[in-house]
């Protein structure tokens, strides 16, 4: 009896092995494979194709996405907007005034049908499309209020608004509502400067100033937004709306019928979490995921190389790296190298760097930068030549300037992976090549400390802006500049940015980051390395239509949903 | 046998006190105080500095620490975990979400382990010193003493990427619902976790099984002139794996403890995934609370073990462990 018994449970574990493996007519199949989800009238036919792997598949109706940004930090839930970096996916439920088309890199109106600028530029008057949230109910400019108000108390860039009437009393505390956004009627909303902005583009297209119905907060706090139950089924205005969540493992998005613009092509999109990016290039490779932003070059290529069906797309950024400058005189612990103070010291430091070397490290992706601007984009200064590597010139000039050999310059960052590694030890070898002796620390965990105290000559950083006059901001830094610096610095620095911001004429605006630029080099207060290009991989065996490239972390990019085509 | 219950019962509430009080000053120990963890993040923000004072006073929280103890018990009783203080979320709503997936994820590892693990020890008892014998044995070590996460990485790039016939990772197809749609993505995972539970529990089958076959009742049933299929299956498989069973329910719990990295490789959203997310977002009391109920976990499969094997062995339960 107990043999029978035995042999039964072993049969019993074997068919259920087979049951949960065997390729189903049903849909029982791995995301991203192109077997039916479900025998609705909806899906396709069921007609098999041959992949480029050899197995036999039959087509769907959905494409898979990584959100892991846009799931909250339990993933029982989406974050709110004034928390969550935007691109992916949350575009596609909720929507922002203005959109960057990632063809021509202009901004086009998403929710907002026409913009009219007054001639001072200090009066912006939108008015909006005939637009619906997905219960129905019309978008209207008191929910653009609603949502600019929500965003200036909560965001951690609220200070976008900063030139809007207002605002300065709503971030005292002092106001509950921003009084220079204002809503004439059911649609129209006017927006009242104090000054001129060039960059207020940025707030009527960020991801934290997407449009909210107001009604789903009625009566509530502005404290208990964030947490409320909306955001585990939030509902916005955009091509898709949230039709099932299976939290914490992925949500299902269903094309919007009710869409003021033209309908999405694809039916059915999956936002699945993934906790790290391995997880996310292990289910490209496999074809479960179809579109991704964030993986790395190398990786891109490597998945590539597994799947045919993935194309990886390189487009230019104002991303950089580069080594900040400590130019206080000063370290907390009194291992300063006084050379740092000396601005023809950074240029010869500047010289001796192999930027090429350090690029090889990301393949095709990184290109060495003269100025902080990449060389590939409009904005950057023809009249600056491109960086060369020059070691006598480098040593003429330390010498000249009797820079001290003996001590070595400190090289931080608080990058904990070997690239950065890698970066710092071409750094010290070329370094070594001038006979300027170099070491390097790396601490990921009291970089604020280490900041303000100063103890280092020169920290490996990133950044990344979608404005080449915001690439300067860092000279402002009291924790990297001396005192008597400022003044001149306010001449060369911020008060050109401010010209810049003020100004509607773009000719003068290049006139202005051409400058910004032509100072960079000779101050040399960040020492430019190198741009990387944003790393684009979409399964284009799968589906077709999605932008080829990305934006800054700044804007919403219209995803061109109509374009979208799952291909047989 | 009631006797022995109560004692053990009453043996272990010190136990479960103690880590309470253990995981209570752990959460006192984080930075913040009591009122950020009675509270979503955002509501609080919103307070001054005189509203937080009246708002500790009126919960208690300025309380001597052994009052405020005695009361979180009471709500953790209730159910009451608190809130996350990185997402604003009660813990509580989110624990719910998890631990079916762990459950799922570590049963399934228990069948499979118990399966293979009796059936391969089962084999090598029958068959020893022979190949057989010889090749589970390697198999067994190479079970203990290679991490399971290597294991997870060979299988995802060989049946997820090479092969495609499992998904890389996740707990849930799109439209699949149930056990049996949840199976193909529990089957890479499961098979991880009960990797080294089946070597551990071959070796142990192995030498249960072999000490049975020497004792006098299975020479006597060879005099008789049974079969020796007959002889295994029948007097010696029930007393040999009696120990293994109850071996095998006091290591659930360990099972659930290592799901960790193997939720982690597989993306798996159970609690060990959480517990991952909740450190490296420094969400501490998520953290905790999950340490807390592991080890409450822990706990009551070791008090379960000993109540079964009370059931199964009288000596046990009269104190005589040398089999007199």
């Amino acid at each position: 009896m107990r043999r029978i018994l035995a042999l039964l449970l072993a049969l019993a574990c074997v068919i259920a092995l087979m049951a949960g493996c065997a390729p189903a007519d049903e849909g029982k199949q791995p995301d991203g494979s192109t077997d039916k989800s479900g025998d609705t009238a909806e899906t396709n036919s069921g007609e098999t194709n041959e992949t480029n792997e050899g197995t036999e598949e039959t087509d769907d109706d959905y494409v898979v996405f990584p959100a892991n940004y846009l799931f909250n930090s339990t993933q029982s839930g989406v974050t709110d907007t004034t928390y969550n970096g935007g691109q992916n996916g949350q575009n596609l439920i909720l929507e922002t005034l203005f959109a960057k088309d990632t063809d021509t890199m202009e901004y086009v109106p998403r929710l907002a049908k026409e913009l009219d600028i007054s001639d001072d530029g200090l009066v912006y008057t939108v008015t909006l499309n005939d637009a619906t949230f997905h219960d129905g109910s019309k978008v209207t400019a008191d929910d653009v209020v609603f949502s600019y108000n929500y965003a200036a108390k909560a965001s951690s860039n609220s200070s976008f608004l900063s030139t809007v009437v207002g605002y300065d009393e709503v971030a005292a505390g002092t106001a509950d509502s921003v009084s220079g956004i204002q809503a004439l009627d059911e649609k129209t909303v006017q927006f009242t400067l104090s000054t001129s902005d060039a960059t207020f583009m940025r707030p009527l297209s960020h991801s934290h100033f997407s449009i909210l119905p107001q009604a789903a907060f009625e009566g509530m706090d502005w404290a208990d937004i964030r947490t409320c139950d909306f955001w585990s089924h939030p509902i916005g205005s955009g091509p898709y709306y949230i039709s099932e969540t299976h939290y914490p493992d992925y949500i299902e998005l269903s094309r919007y019928d009710g869409y003021y613009g033209e309908p999405a092509g694809v039916e059915k999109v999956i936002l699945r979490y993934y906790t790290d990016m391995e997880s996310v290039n292990a289910a490209i490779a496999a074809g479960e995921v179809h579109w991704c932003r964030d993986t790395g070059y190398e990786d891109a290529i490597n998945i590539s190389n597994q799947n045919s069906d993935v194309e990886v797309i390189l487009s230019d950024s104002l991303y950089c790296r580069y080594l900040t400058v400590n130019a206080t005189g000063r370290a907390e612990d009194g291992q300063y190298h006084p050379g740092m103070t000396n601005a023809r010291v950074r240029q010869a430091l500047n010289m001796l760097i192999d930027k090429q070397a350090i690029c090889n490290l990301y393949g095709e992706s990184a290109t060495p930068l003269s100025t902080m601007v990449n060389p590939n984009v409009a904005d950057y200064n023809s009249d600056i030549p491109l960086f060369e590597r020059n070691v006598e010139k480098a040593v003429e000039i330390l010498e000249e300037e009797n820079f001290d050999f003996t001590m070595p310059v400190r090289l931080y960052t608080y990058y904990t992976d070997q690239v950065a590694v890698d970066v710092l030890d071409i750094i010290v070898q070329n370094f070594a090549d001038g006979g300027v002796e170099a070491e390097y620390y790396i601490d990921g965990s009291n970089g604020a400390y280490i900041f303000s105290a100063g103890n280092f000559d020169l920290m490996y950083g990133a950044y990344s802006v979608p404005f080449a006059s915001d690439l300067y901001d860092l000279y402002h830094d009291d924790r990297y500049v001396s005192e008597d610096m400022k003044p001149t610095l306010k001449e060369r620095y911020t008060d050109l940015q401010y010209q810049w911001k003020t100004t509607l004429d773009p000719v003068q605006q290049k006139a202005i980051v051409d400058q910004l630029q032509y100072n960079g080099m000779e101050d040399m207060l960040c020492i430019p390395l190198y741009t990387m290009s944003s790393v684009t991989v979409i399964n284009s065996g799968h589906f077709q239509g999605f932008p080829a490239h990305s934006t800054d972390w700044m804007s919403m990019y219209d995803p061109h949903t109509e374009r979208w085509q799952i291909l047989p | 046998m009631f006797q022995y219950f109560l004692k053990r019962l009453l043996a272990l509430l010190p136990k479960v006190l103690i880590i309470t009080l253990l995981v209570f000053f752990g959460l006192e120990m984080i930075p913040g105080d009591a009122v950020t963890r009675a509270f979503p993040p955002d509501q609080l923000r919103s307070l001054t500095e005189a509203q937080i004072e009246a708002l500790r006073e009126s919960r208690g929280l300025n309380d001597p620490a052994p009052v405020r103890y005695v009361r979180w018990l009471g709500d953790l009783l209730r159910g009451d975990m608190g809130y996350s203080t990185v997402s604003g979320n009660a813990i509580s709503d989110v624990l719910k979400t998890r631990l079916p997936a762990t459950v799922e994820l570590c049963g399934l590892a228990l069948l499979i382990s118990s399966v293979l693990g009796i059936l391969l020890g089962c084999t090598s008892a029958r068959h020893k010193n022979s190949l057989i014998d010889y090749f589970n044995t390697t198999l067994g070590i190479l079970g203990t003493s290679v991490p399971d996460f290597f294991y997870g990485m060979c299988f995802i790039m060989l049946f997820a990427l090479r092969l495609k016939w499992l998904p890389t990772g996740g707990r849930s197809g799109v439209g699949d619902t149930g056990l049996w749609g949840n199976l193909q993505y529990l089957i890479m995972p499961a098979f991880c976790l009960a990797i080294g539970l089946i070597a551990y529990l071959m070796r142990v089958t192995r030498n249960s099984m072999l000490d049975v076959m020497s004792r006098d009742y299975v020479k006597t049933a060879r005099a008789k002139g049974e079969s020796e299929r007959v002889i295994f299956y029948k007097h010696c498989f029930r007393n040999g794996c009696t120990p293994v069973l109850i071996l095998l329910i006091s290591r659930f719990s360990f099972l659930v403890a290592g799901t960790t990295v193997i939720e982690t490789v597989f993306n798996y959203p159970g609690m060990g995934l959480l517990l991952i997310t909740a450190i490296t977002g420094k969400d501490m009391s998520v953290a905790m609370m999950i340490l807390l109920l592991v080890s409450l976990m822990v706990l009551f499969t070791s008090f379960l073990t000993d109540m079964i094997t009370a059931l199964m062995d009288p000596r046990v339960r009269f104190g005589k462990e040398d089999g007199t």
